[in-house]
């Protein structure tokens, strides 16, 4: 004889699922359905004016390729990812590593190197726009007083992608800085000293101790930086309004002149459904080579 | 790591409080600003101490016509109460019936939720914007708290709490006749309160500071939050820094106080979300 099915929704199981209720219709409405709606309207094209929505197939993806300023804004997306996520990630594992000794005054620097993360990039990007500034900015004034020549941070295009990566460093790397720091301190102790017995210095430690154990770390916060790179607007929008002549002009950048000043809703939401997939490609990769080999001890 | 080289140590001490310095410098260079008469603003060579001080940007900041300042204050304090609060509410309920109660398709359905936390911000910003414009949400209160409640972070990180708390209290308060909310407001909010903090501090500052969304769903001059509003002088007023710069300090101020009183749930935060991973 079969089973009596037991019944999926009782009094009790209904008045448990209400504790889920709120969230899960925030849920839908703000999550699930613009991912939806949002793939629909990537292959319309509406004037967001007159209303009207004509149903173009895939025409809004195969336009970015005779979209010059979307292949520029890809180019340097690409470039400031890969300068910031290996700069950044560089500087964060400095500091972290200098606090793992346990020095003196550690939780003061701690507090210092995290500081700039807790604020408003309102309020980095304003700060820097004039710490920048050709004329009266702090750093061509550093820079004379030492006897060399000012540079056009914000209006040379070759140096305006490099203001916002070092804009972004500062603040920023504090974050994974914290990661990296719970990751050392993580390691267990014995294998330092066993690697000291078999006479391995600092840097070797490094290498073969904190290195391979720190894998996980490592995937993660290389990881999260990536997919964060790939979203930059804020701070290009603040500093340089993505200027001078495209220099600074993302991906985002890109989906939001089309979305927001020229209402191409259409196009502006399959740049919107490249950008995910970009990401996803990119981190899968990464992912993988960052795991890939096994640690043994 | 603990090896005590005194001079290697000396080394980085050295080192670190250099860069101290050189982290702080944006600040100081705020601060002084804002603090200098507008003569000194553009005095070569530049003083990181102003020689004298005044207030009266601070002021101005807050009585010139053209810049609503307090209104934006109003708003991102407003915004950021609001959301802080609401997001402590529903996703702890959320988190406690994911982490304990008996609800058909749970498990799918949080697979659901964590799995949108791979969505990036920006794919749903359009689809999102357009819901706003039908319902007529565009430059409301409404359009800055609502959508922002819908972070699956919260439910994620309380759920990952709930599940390593001691079910035996629990046990005992539903022997004792307790409800399913009982047990959620007696029993597991009361031992949650520290991580309760770190989400608070957390959405806190997340919504205080946050940029590209009131950028996008509000409009007028005296809907705009603070960091938004900060822009403003980065056109209008660009002539006027030390007024700028005073602004940059109010909108800072709050979140860096925050900041030094919550450390440890930051930092505790920041880890939790790194090494769970």
């Amino acid at each position: 004889m079969p089973e009596p099915r037991r019944r999926v929704w009782t009094r009790a199981r209904a008045l448990n699922a209400l504790f889920l209720v709120p969230y899960l219709a925030l849920f839908l409405v703000w999550v699930i359905a613009p991912a939806i709606v949002g793939l629909g309207l990537s292959l319309t094209e509406w004037s967001i004016f007159t209303g009207e929505m004509h149903f173009v197939g895939l025409r809004n993806y195969l336009r970015v390729f005779q979209d010059d300023l979307f292949l520029r804004s890809l180019a340097n997306t690409l470039y400031y990812t890969a300068l910031s996520v290996i700069l950044g990630n560089a500087f964060s594992l400095l500091m972290a590593y200098g606090l793992a000794r346990g020095i003196r005054g550690k939780l003061v620097f701690q507090t210092i190197f995290f500081a700039p993360v807790v604020l408003s990039i309102g309020v980095t990007g304003v700060v820097w726009g004039w710490l920048y500034n050709g004329d009266f900015g702090l750093l061509n004034y550093w820079l004379e007083s030492i006897g060399l020549p000012r540079v056009h941070w914000l209006s040379n295009p070759r140096w305006a992608m490099i203001s916002v990566i070092i804009m972004v460093i500062w603040a920023g790397a504090g974050f994974n800085m914290m990661i990296y720091l719970a990751g050392m301190l993580n390691v267990p102790r014995g294998l330092y000293e066993a690697a000291q017995l078999d006479g391995a210095n600092a840097w070797q430690q490094w290498i073969y101790v904190t290195i391979p154990l720190m894998k996980y770390t490592f995937a993660f916060t290389l990881t999260v930086s990536t997919i964060g790179a790939f979203q930059v607007f804020d701070q290009p929008y603040i500093l340089t309004g993505g200027g001078p002549d495209y220099a600074t002009y993302t991906l985002v950048y890109h989906i939001y002149s089309n979305g927001f000043r020229y209402f191409r809703i259409g196009y502006a939401a399959a740049l919107s459904y490249l950008l995910a997939l970009l990401i996803f490609g990119v981190v899968y990769v990464q992912y993988r080579l960052l795991t890939r080999t096994n640690v043994e001890y | 790591m603990a090896r005590r080289n005194t001079w290697s140590e000396a080394a980085w001490i050295l080192g670190f409080a250099g860069l101290s310095l050189l982290m702080l410098v944006p600040l100081l260079f705020m601060l002084s600003t804002s603090l200098k008469y507008e003569q000194d603003v553009y005095e070569y060579p530049i003083r990181l101490i102003p020689a004298s001080a005044t207030f009266e940007h601070y002021v101005d900041l807050f009585t010139r016509p053209g810049v609503p300042m307090l209104r934006w204050f109003f708003n991102s304090a407003y915004t950021t109460f609001m959301v802080t609060g609401l997001v402590l509410l529903i996703d702890s309920l959320t988190a406690f019936g994911f982490s304990r109660l008996d609800i058909p398709y749970k498990r799918p359905l949080f697979m659901l939720v964590i799995a949108s936390m791979m969505i990036p911000f920006p794919t749903t910003l359009i689809p999102v914007y357009v819901f706003l414009q039908q319902l007529h949400w565009i430059d409301t209160y409404k359009a800055l708290i609502i959508p922002p409640l819908a972070a699956p972070f919260g439910v994620f990180l309380l759920r990952q709490f709930f599940d390593t708390a001691p079910k035996e209290l629990e046990e005992a308060a539903i022997i004792d006749g307790c409800s399913a909310f009982g047990v959620y407001w007696h029993v597991i909010l009361p031992v949650s309160k520290s991580v309760m903090a770190t989400l608070g501090i957390f959405v806190f500052m997340g919504t205080w500071n946050a940029f590209l969304w009131p950028l996008i769903v509000t409009h007028s001059l005296k809907m705009r939050p603070i960091p938004v509003g900060l822009t403003l002088f980065n056109g209008e007023f660009w002539a006027e820094r030390a007024l700028t710069m005073a602004g940059a300090t109010v909108c800072a101020l709050p979140v860096l106080i925050a900041f030094l009183i919550f450390q440890r749930h930051i930092v505790r935060g920041i880890t939790l979300t790194g090494l769970k991973a």
